[in-house]
């Protein structure tokens, strides 16, 4: 999607894949254009695959400007 | 709902079919355009940072033209290597989309599979370029950042770039000059690019979704400032002189040979579309390394403190291109607005739906429509609906 939503990966497949979770909603993703990645790690998701690593105090930061706007939208 | 929920849009599109002929196509978009209310009552500086990691796409750009934006409401201007810096930034994410689409998309519609062995190396080569010019990412600042480039480090990415780019399209794709050419080159590679021409050529598809939506001009940032601060509206509905345009990299590089050729023979259907999207990025190491000429040393600029005044700022993203206005009170932001590339390809009377209205529906409108919409490329997931009803 446009908005770039850190999803934090909960859990790591032999497959090159992981769990990761986004608001709450676990999800799926493919890790192969991404490296190194470890569970806590905060990615970005595109179309099921993780795009790029994000660095956690910046994800926080993200997630936090991104959910008062969905708040706004919401109310 | 649950937390962000909300905020992952989309755009759905419904055709209308009667007396099987497309009778109507109604778009309805739910992509989050209220970013700027978030970056209200920030700090420049602090709204400027934020702006790139908003967006997974394009963030670059964003953050290019809001630090554009900023200049222009400060009144300062970049320098020549500043400026080649940004824009070799900006190429290297219009290449990292125009990978995207060819590696992931394309085989949709033109067979096999989503490639990301093709894709990885060319995002790994595009990822070197922020360190190889701003070892602090400090890219963002009005004026520019700590800009240090270094010449070994950008040398090596532009030639991992262009090897990434020909495994992923095949080499010799600069040369070709017409329509012929490119049914040549299709049908003598064999890779996702190569397929999905040579698909479009074998079903006489060329032309589909040809619409007389005229292109963009290369209007200047106070155009923009204007028409965004004007109208409550124009964010969600753009126009030019009231009428909507199309932006993107056939109109970037409308002027090339094979471009010119195709929108001879096809006006701005499917295969001029698609082959700008490789005739620009096949060009793209040979641009950085024209940029990279500009590059030097340089200090982070200098901002004014609590600066006050408004300006926009332009940059392309691989869809098109991408306006911010920007107001600043004392160093803080007052308002903030945009107007991005799917606003003004996916209008309720644009290109999209110009280019469907009035054709006949056969079988396979499906696929010639997610075709069309492929080559539109919409930053958002799109969900087509046909309603088909016999006329009066």
């Amino acid at each position: 999607m446009c908005l770039a939503l850190p999803a934090r990966i909960t859990e790591i497949h032999d497959d090159d894949s992981a769990t990761v979770t986004l608001g709450g909603v676990r999800k799926h993703v493919s890790l192969a254009l991404v490296e190194n990645t470890e569970v806590g790690d905060y990615v970005i998701v595109h179309v099921g695959y993780a795009l790029s690593k994000l660095d956690p105090a910046e994800a926080e930061r993200t997630l936090a400007l991104l959910t008062s706007l969905d708040a706004g939208a919401a109310a | 709902m649950t937390a962000l929920s909300g905020i992952e849009g989309e755009l759905a599109v419904g055709i209308l079919v009667v007396d099987a002929t497309v009778a109507d196509v109604r778009l309805r978009s739910t992509r989050t355009t209220g970013v700027g209310a978030m970056l209200m009552g920030r700090p420049m500086g602090e709204a400027l940072s934020l702006v790139p990691m908003l967006f997974s796409l394009c963030g670059i750009a964003q953050g290019a033209a809001a630090a554009n934006a900023c200049e222009a409401a400060i009144g300062i201007t970049p320098s020549a290597a500043q400026r080649a810096a940004r824009e070799i930034l900006i190429l290297g994410e219009i290449a990292d989309s125009h990978g995207w689409q060819i590696a992931m998309e394309w085989p949709r519609f033109g067979g096999g599979c989503p490639g990301h062995g093709l894709l990885l190396p060319l995002r790994k080569a595009t990822s070197a370029l922020v360190p190889a010019l701003y070892p602090a990412r400090d890219w963002i600042r009005p004026g520019g950042g700590m800009l240090l480039p270094d010449a070994e480090k950008l040398s090596d990415t532009r030639l991992r770039l262009s090897v990434a780019i020909d495994r992923l399209i095949g080499d010799g794709f600069s040369r070709l000059q017409n329509a012929d050419d490119l049914q040549d080159w299709a049908q003598s590679h064999d890779n996702p690019a190569s397929r999905l021409i040579a698909r479009i050529v074998a079903d006489d598809m060329g032309s589909f979704g040809r619409s007389g939506v005229a292109a963009l001009p290369d209007l200047l940032p106070g155009w923009f400032a204007e028409h965004l601060t004007s109208a409550p509206d124009f964010s969600q509905l753009p126009h030019f002189e009231g009428k909507p345009a199309e932006t993107g990299a056939a109109h970037r590089i409308a002027s090339t040979p094979l471009i010119a050729d195709l929108k001879r023979r096809h006006g701005n259907g499917l295969l001029t579309r698609f082959a700008a999207k490789l005739v620009e990025l096949a060009s793209l190491p040979a641009r950085l390394a024209a940029l990279s000429g500009y590059l030097s040393p340089e200090h982070p600029g200098e901002t004014p403190p609590e600066p006050t005044g408004s300006g926009a700022g332009l940059a392309d993203t691989a869809r098109g291109r991408l306006a911010h206005w920007i107001a600043l009170d004392r160093g803080i932001v007052r308002d903030f607005r945009t107007v991005a590339p799917n606003e003004w390809n996916f209008h309720p009377k644009g290109a999209l739906v110009r280019g469907l209205v009035g054709l006949p529906a056969c079988d396979d409108l499906r696929r010639r429509t997610d075709l069309l919409i492929a080559a539109l490329d919409p930053c958002v997931p799109c969900r087509v609906m046909i309603e088909e009803h016999a006329g009066a």
